[in-house]
Parts: structure tokens; sequence; C-alpha cells
């Protein structure tokens, strides 16, 4: 028995309807009857419109209900992980901000004059190297390491390693600790240190409604506020031409209402905000085209939560329509990499953003501080290269102002 | 293998044998996969369509700048999923970063300045990328030679009596632009979302204009008489050395996405030199003039009275 049919060179059922394919797509053309008809006055439809109604078994979807559109006004919010694409300029721009490449004199002159004793300066030397490589944490890597430059697409097996996560949490801890430790108990009894607080700071500038959502790794507050500095220059805030200052920020155009949230009770003692510690690690803190953050984007990110944590605390003060401040509020930003650190002071002393000329805010900042060169194990030991003995000062100035 | 087995024919697989006389010597049985079926399949290199990979642009059809997703489809066309492209296959998934080829600029006063922020590499493509920005918007565009971040370019749709002296990314329409400009991302007609020239270290050259049409000479020697409101950016497009970059191996080859080829070369069947030929007339490009209608596709199939459905073998 043949299961297959015989196989002809000529088969009749296949020219036939390879005949069939190509002429049973016509093309039609236009007699112009439509047309005669329509100057006499007589419409003409398509039948096939009348054929689908007569059908009584079709079947006919229900009208969707199409909800009123109501516009919202667009909102744009600022979170941890989003960064600005122009940078200080932009950073600048959105807060009324003048940058100040040094600090104020009083705390230059305390940072030259200040002498660590060894033994606090050996620990914090220390407490690097355990934080970075002794630490007892052992999680894989999220970070892919291409095997050669020139194959970048061929990766290493995924090292075991101290997340970056941690490593910021141990450092910014033991520098606190290690200024507790070295002026003790007078200063450490005007202060309290909370872990993971979050602030909510809105602004309403030149028709734009912008959200801060943002969080602080560790919060110091103290029962004094920090006394105001002085800053005046012949600068003004730059132009971001033809660049408007929400660039990069995300939107939503649904309903949001602007709230505004500084973590502490204002009744309580501890209120008055002195510094933060600010994480930043390459895995959270990212672009949406997903290039790499350049230093003045990381920057950026510290100006813009001084702003917030200060204007959060104005608001909670003096109410959320204060424009004019009775006294500046200051705050010291520490933000860490790991390896790399910021120090700067935010000072606002107006929140009337939407004028250009009157009083502006400042930003006190010093170039990046590096930690150390090197901090890994070579041949088998753990080696921390070229520390850097001037941020542990720096982080005493901050704690004792 | 899956069987068709004829309405005409006897069903030999049924529990019960019908008692029907002899109606041929023969059980007319045909394998599904020995039915003609023809299927129209594109031909490669029509309409600019490539096979190399779907993009998973977003739902919503809103721009982003956000590297896009996408799925390879080594040659094969979506539609009908047979291969069309040959050559094609595996290789490097680089994520798409969405160009807007279109260039929207004021059609009368000063010109839209926009200010490049970063160049980057796409690998979806052979040019360069610059990310730029202006208002509240980024976008990509592909980007020149010299371009490097912080310049500025204009965007304009206006034509004036003198032609524009245009720098390097400024985009004008063809008829503002002096002749002899290099241009790259040409509108094939005004409002057309389709553009010409966007490879490598190309460029196309405004060469005359007559009436309300500019001539420009196309990368492959071609002449195009295109209107001269169709917008173009001036310059040569980045990454210059790529066509005098050798693949250095086989693994660089597969790694782009390109799979093994027979490297037959016959003496005399006349395919493979050079041809020196005459570049065909200078072709016209303008809007279709009447909208084209799809042929009317005619079926034989008929509804029985039985309620099924009878597929006649035609």
């Amino acid at each position: 028995m043949r299961l297959t049919n015989i196989l002809f060179k000529q088969h009749n059922v296949w020219r036939a309807k390879l005949k069939w394919k190509y002429q049973s797509q016509r093309n039609v053309l236009d007699t112009g009857l439509v047309a005669a008809l329509e100057k006499k006055g007589i419409t003409v439809k398509d039948a096939v419109e009348y054929t689908n109604k007569m059908n009584k078994f079709a079947k006919t979807n229900p009208e969707k209900k199409v909800e009123p559109e109501i516009n919202h006004p667009i909102t744009y919010i600022y979170g941890d992980s989003n960064c600005l694409v122009y940078g200080c300029s932009q950073a600048q721009v959105l807060t009324k901000t003048l940058i100040f490449d040094k600090f104020p004199e009083k705390l230059e002159k305390k940072f030259a004059s200040l002498k660590l004793p060894t033994d606090i300066e050996r620990s914090m030397h220390q407490s690097v190297l355990v934080s970075h490589l002794l630490d007892a944490e052992q999680i894989k890597s999220p970070y892919k390491i291409p095997i050669a430059p020139h194959k970048p697409r061929h990766f290493l097996p995924k090292e075991y390693c101290i997340t970056e996560r941690r490593k910021n949490l141990l450092i910014s801890t033991r520098l606190l600790n290690h200024c507790e430790r070295f002026y003790g108990h007078i200063e450490a009894v005007n202060k309290k240190t909370v872990n993971d607080v979050k602030f909510m700071a809105p602004i309403e500038k030149n028709g734009d409604r912008v959200q801060f959502n943002l969080s602080a790794e560790t919060f110091v507050t103290s029962k004094k506020p920090i006394a105001p500095f002085d800053g005046s220059s012949d600068q003004s805030v730059p132009d971001i031409y033809p660049l408007d200052q929400t660039v990069s920020i995300p939107k939503i155009e649904t309903k949001y209402d602007l709230t505004s949230s500084y973590p502490i009770k204002t009744t309580s003692i501890f209120s008055h905000p002195h510094t933060i510690m600010l994480h930043y690690s390459k895995n959270d803190v990212k672009h949406l085209f997903e290039e790499e953050v350049t230093h003045d984007q990381f920057e950026s990110r510290a100006i813009l939560k001084g702003f917030a944590v200060a204007t959060s605390r104005a608001h909670s003060l003096y109410g959320l329509d204060v424009k004019i401040l009775q006294q500046p509020i200051a705050i010291q930003v520490v933000q860490l990499d790991g390896r790399k650190i910021q120090f700067g002071i935010f000072q606002l002393n107006t929140l009337d953003l939407d004028s250009k000329d009157g009083v502006k805010n400042f930003w006190f900042r010093k170039p990046d501080m590096f930690l150390y060169d090197e901090c890994i194990y070579k041949d088998g030991r753990p080696l921390l290269s070229n520390y850097n003995f001037d941020i542990f000062k720096m982080m005493c100035v901050f704690y004792s102002n | 293998m899956s069987f068709k087995i004829l309405r005409h024919s006897l069903n030999l697989f049924s529990k019960q044998l019908p008692a029907l006389p002899v109606i041929s010597n023969h059980i007319n049985l045909q394998l599904v996969r020995a039915l003609p079926h023809f299927v129209d399949k594109p031909t490669p290199g029509k309409d600019h369509k490539q096979y190399r990979r779907t993009v998973h642009f977003p739902e919503d059809g809103n721009y982003t700048i956000k590297p896009l997703d996408n799925t390879h489809l080594a040659g094969r066309d979506p539609v009908t999923g047979r291969v069309v492209a040959k050559g094609i296959g595996g290789g490097i998934k680089f994520k798409y970063h969405w160009i807007k080829y279109n260039r929207d600029g004021p059609e009368e006063g000063p010109p839209q300045e926009e200010r490049v922020l970063q160049i980057l590499k796409c690998g979806c493509r052979t040019a360069d990328v610059a990310l730029v920005g202006v208002g509240k918007e980024l976008k990509y565009i592909l980007a020149t030679e010299n371009m490097k971040a912080g310049d500025i370019i204009k965007t304009s749709k206006f034509i004036p009596r003198i032609p524009v002296r245009a720098n390097e990314g400024d985009a004008y329409p063809l008829g503002a632009l002096p002749v002899g400009t290099i241009v790259h991302n040409i509108e094939k007609y005004p409002g057309c979302n389709k553009h010409f020239v966007h490879a490598a270290g190309v460029f196309a050259t405004i060469l005359r204009k007559f009436d309300d049409r500019v001539v420009i000479l196309m990368p492959n020697k071609r002449e195009y008489a295109l209107l001269e409101k169709c917008m173009a950016t001036v310059g040569r497009l980045s990454n210059v050395e790529h066509s005098r970059t050798p693949i250095p191996s086989v693994h660089r080859w597969r790694e782009l996405g390109n799979r093994p080829r027979s490297g037959l070369w016959q003496r005399k069947s006349g395919r493979h030199g050079r041809k020196i030929k005459k570049p065909p007339p200078m072709k016209l490009h303008g809007p279709p003039k009447q909208p084209e209608k799809p042929p009317l596709k005619l079926t034989i199939n008929r509804v029985s009275k039985g309620g099924g459905t009878y597929i006649n073998p035609l």
C-alpha cells in the first residue's frame, strides 16, 4: 500500500492552484460610475457594511466606556535613583544656588589647625580595611567584568564580595563613631543619629511642579542649628539654555498632590538638621539612557539632597507658603561612593525661586577626595595603599561644627 | 506524518469500515505537507526593510530614550516566518537607540537651538548616536563627523531668499542650503517618515536646483531630484573609518550577526568582478499621487448546507 501520492513532474492541480493565486488578486479599476452617480445626487455606499449588519450571528463588541479625560498638571518627581543630565549647572538653576569652591574661613582654619591623636587615626585606617575587605558578608557581585579590553563580551565568573551598600554603611558609621570617640561625651550628648530617613520637599518654580522624594542613609541631628555662613560674590546663577531646568527628571501626568515631610517633630529637642551622609552606588543610581554617571552629575545629587532636607525643615518650621526665611538653614552633606567622598555644605537662604535676582542659596564644596588608591587582595594579602588622612580630619571638622 | 483525508476517499482508519462498493483501486490519501501551499515571501532590500531584528517599541507608542530590547530574526520575515535574507543569524544582542530622524523646527523666525549632551555608540547601526537636549525633551539623533558634547545645533523649516551658511549638525530644508553642501538624513518628501543616507561616513551632495526641486548626488552615485521643502541635516556622518576597518577574524564576523558564507567563486558566470555602466537617469521623488488601494482578493471557498466548510483543492 502506497502511503504517499506519486509525485509527477507536472502536477496539474498545483499548476492550476498557482494560476489561481495570481488571478485571484484583482486590481479594481475606477470606472467613474460612483462619481457620475454622486453628481446626480445619488449616494453610493459599500454593500459590505450592510451585509455585516444583516448577519444575526455577527459578534458585536460592546462599546468601551471612555472615561472623560481630566488633564492633571504634570509633576516631576526626583527620587534616589535619578540623576540630572546637565549636572551641577542644572541643579543650580533648579535651586537658585551659587557654588563656592572653598569652605568658609572658619572651617578652613579649623581644618588646618586640627591635630588628631595617632591611635584614633590608626583605628580609622584599620576600619577602612575591615569594611572593604575583611567583613564577613560574601554576596555575588552584580557587575560583569570582561576578561580583556578587546573582548568586551566575554566575562570572568562573578566574584563574591562585600556589597556596596554594606561598604558605604560601614564607612559612614565608623567615621561617625571615631568622631564621637575623639570629641567625647561633650559633643555626643548634643547629637543624635538616625538611619534611612525620608525627606519630601515640593517646589513650584516657573510653572513647573517638582517633588523631591529623597532619603538620607544617615541623618545627624543636633540641639543647636549650624550657624549660617556669609557668602558674598559676583557670581550669578548659570544659564542652561537651550535646556530646561526639569530636563531628565521623570514626570507623571496623573493626579499627584505635592507633599512636604520632615522626619523629626519640630517640638523635639534634637530636631535641628546637622549632617546627612549619602550613599552612592553605580547599580542604584542610573541614567535612563544607561550611560556612566560623571562627577558633575554625582555632585548635583548631593546639592539636591541638601536642598530637599533644608526645604522640608523650612516647611515644617514656617509652613508650606514660606518664601523668605527668618534665618538661613545650613546642612552639611557627605556623599560616599566607597572610595570617593564629596564634602559639601548647603545653605538655604530663600525659597523665592521664581525671581532671578535677589538672595540666593549657597553650596560650599571641596574638590573630590579619595579615601585610598587601592584596597584589594594582592598576593593573597589585604592591601590598602595611599590612605587619605584628610578625610577623617574633615569629618571631625564637620562633626564639631 | 499528518494526513488530510479528502471527503471523497475511503476512511481506512475508522473502527467500522463502511460497506461501500469499491470506487477506486487506491486510497486517495495526501500528506498535509504535500498539499500545495504558496506563501508570499517578501524580497529582501525592498523599502529598505531589514531582517536582523525586531525592536520592542513601547506599547503606548511614546518616544523614549531608554535603550530598547530586541529579538533577533536571523533573516526571517516576521509575518511568514520564512528565511528571506541569507547569511544573517546569531551575534551579540545590542540594545536599540530609538532615533528621531524627523528634525522639527519653526517655519518662521529664528531657528530652534539644541544642545548636544553626549556621543554614544549604538550596536544596531554603524554611525554614532548623539544625545541631544532641547527644552524639557531629550532625544537621539545621528552624530556627524566633528560633533562633540556641548555643541549647539539649529533647526529651521524656513527657506530664505539667500541660502543659509549652515554648520555641521544643523537641519534646514534643501532649498535653504547652498549648492555644494554636504548633507545626510534627507527626507524623501515633506511629511514622509523615510529618510536617505544613514550609514557611517556617508554623505550626499547638493548638485543643482531647478523649479521647486533640488538635485542631490547620493552615495550610490545616483541623482535624486527632491522637493526643496525636504529637511536635510548638514555634514558627513560619524565613524568615517568604519568602511576602512577590516573585520579581523571569523569570530568577529559572527559577533556582528553574520553567518558563514560560501567562498565559491565562479570564473565565467558573469556574477563576480567590477561592473562599469552608465548611472541611471535622475529620479524624481515625491509624495504618491493616489493612495494605493489594496487589490481585491477573491476566494472560491463556499459554505455547505450542512454547516461545514468545503475546501476545494483548487
